[in-house]
């Protein structure tokens, strides 16, 4: 029984340390990203600069962690503030509080059809690429999901015969949705959000090789995977490690959200 | 005395889901509710608790809790009763309980909130109570998590709530339905032992169960109560179709004084 378990857990923590890792290690970084020394340009892997430098001679390793810090703050922020202001929405909204409004469905049907990419480009379009723009975006478009999860979850969880057992025995409205409904749904939310976290990495590094992305005085994956592409012939290595990055980093969040998943299941 | 008067009520659609049920329950009895699938018997206990669907509501008829009219108090001022003056038995124990909470802490909290119990007392009000629907190992069974417990200890558990909250009516709805034969006649004993002094709402389909608990039994078909009296008598002398058939598939049951033999 006990390695089973121990495994699980492993399972759930080891990613999480990668991804605190990618988020926070950014403090440790031996250089600073942005300087450039055009002495060692394509410099191979050394004690000053662990992974070698770029074509401008700036350090890969420190590029890497400050691109973690700005792509997964996006990433993570932009989830705490779904989770949270999605959440209180997704509840208001159910039926449990509100009365069956068809205004409200079909509203909220109708902008969830839209993928969250297309939102994206409206608002880079709209507003110019940046960090602020890429990360009211990515929140807008996974925000109105997760209301929709939520929303019909309560709906179901209100539905089951223990919350009329609690009405029978006096409980208010308010003390069912916070001390009953919202633990009920808590880890089918954080399992969506791992998996959107996923999928949101892939957009902002998709978006930034394209170069709508957070602009010039940014490190990001994306960026990075850019500017290697123009030395892939010489210096293949160096588009490398942002790949690797982004391939690990969506990795763990689909492992945590799987494992939950399955932990779940049980 | 909770005392059902004229009630009817009515869907949106205008089909009436209840009509002109009267019936009264006194303390110290236990009155039956019985009738096929649909006739409106859980209707009935909702209305009385307030947690009619937001598609029907109550059309004409009164439900007096001593003398309190309950068909027009606020959601806020029913609350007030539920538990504290109503209890509920529910049918299937086993979704009745919020299964990410311990039994323990769901007891607690109850008695806590609603009896404004300080935390021990609560847990010591919990323990006393559920040794008296016989869950001696009670260390154990505030520990668990609902699914950890079978139906019966979960229902048992339930009705150690109900003692707790001491309630002056109750309405079990199907309280026995999700049982297997030992649990339910031990539930049914308890019943009959610790609700000595409440009035109960007895709803079931179970004769033997019907007949040992209640005094007067009610009929209800298509939302009118079609026929009352003792449950001897019903069985006796049924008048409705329905009654009839109840009746002569109980008698089926009861003449079997076969056994099961090796071969």
């Amino acid at each position: 029984m006990r390695i089973p378990i121990t495994k699980k857990w492993c399972a759930i923590l080891i990613p999480a340390m990668v991804i605190v890792f990618f988020s926070s290690g950014f403090l440790f970084a031996p250089n600073n990203p942005m300087e450039s020394n055009l002495l060692a340009r394509y410099a191979a892997p050394s004690a000053e600069y662990p992974f070698g430098t770029d074509d401008m001679g700036r350090c890969i390793l420190s590029r890497i962690l400050y691109g973690g810090w700005t792509t997964l703050g996006i990433v993570l922020g932009g989830s705490l503030i779904v989770f949270i202001l999605g959440t209180v929405l997704g509840m208001l909204t159910s039926r449990a509080v509100m009365k069956e409004n068809a205004l409200v469905d079909g509203l909220i049907n109708a902008v969830t059809a839209i993928p969250p990419i297309a939102y994206l480009i409206v608002f880079i379009g709209a507003w110019g690429s940046g960090a602020k723009t890429t990360l009211i975006a990515l929140t807008v478009s996974y925000i109105l999901r997760y209301i929709k999860l939520v929303r019909t979850r309560t709906d179901m969880e209100m539905g089951k015969a223990y919350v009329m057992c609690a009405v029978a025995a006096g409980a208010s409205k308010l003390r069912i949705l916070l001390v009953h409904i919202f633990p009920n749904l808590i880890s089918e939310m954080i399992r969506f959000l791992c998996l959107s976290c996923a999928d949101m990495i892939l957009a902002i590094t998709g978006f930034s090789f394209i170069g709508l992305g957070l602009g010039d005085n940014m490190v990001d994956w994306g960026g990075m995977i850019l500017d290697a592409r123009g030395a892939l012939v010489l210096h293949p290595t160096m588009i490398l490690y942002p790949i690797a990055a982004v391939i690990l980093s969506t990795l763990c969040f689909n492992i945590i959200g799987k494992q939950l998943t399955a932990k779940e299941a049980e | 005395m909770l005392k059902i008067e004229q009630l009817s009520v009515r869907e949106k659609s205008g089909r009436y889901l209840l009509q002109n049920i009267s019936m009264e329950i006194q303390a110290g009895q236990v009155i039956g509710l019985t009738g096929h699938s649909g006739s409106g018997k859980t209707t009935l206990l909702r209305s009385v608790f307030g947690m009619l669907h937001r598609t029907c509501h109550i059309d004409a008829g009164k439900i007096l809790l001593n003398d309190m009219d309950l068909s027009h108090l606020s959601r806020r001022d029913h609350r007030e009763l539920c538990g504290k003056r109503l209890g509920f038995i529910p049918q299937n124990p086993m979704t009745a309980f919020d299964s990410r909470m311990k039994i323990g802490r769901q007891m607690q909290e109850t008695f806590q909130k609603r009896l404004h119990l300080k935390k021990d007392e609560a847990d010591a009000l919990a323990k006393e109570k559920l040794l008296l629907v016989n869950l001696k190992d009670t260390a154990r069974i505030l520990g668990a998590y609902p699914p950890e417990l079978s139906g019966g200890m979960l229902q048992r558990v339930a009705v150690a709530i109900l003692l707790g909250m001491s309630p002056d009516y109750i309405l079990a709805d199907e309280p026995t339905a999700a049982l297997d034969e030992e649990n339910r006649d031990l539930l049914l004993l308890i019943m009959q032992e610790q609700l000595t002094k409440k009035g109960v709402l007895f709803v079931s389909h179970d004769v033997d169960a019907l007949k040992m608990l209640c005094r007067k039994v009610y009929v209800l078909g298509a939302g009118q109560i079609i026929e009352q009296g003792t449950m001897e008598t019903l069985l006796s002398e049924p008048e409705t179709d329905w009654m009839k058939q109840f009746s002569s598939l109980n008698r089926k049951e009861s003449r079997g004084d076969w056994k099961w033999e090796k071969l």
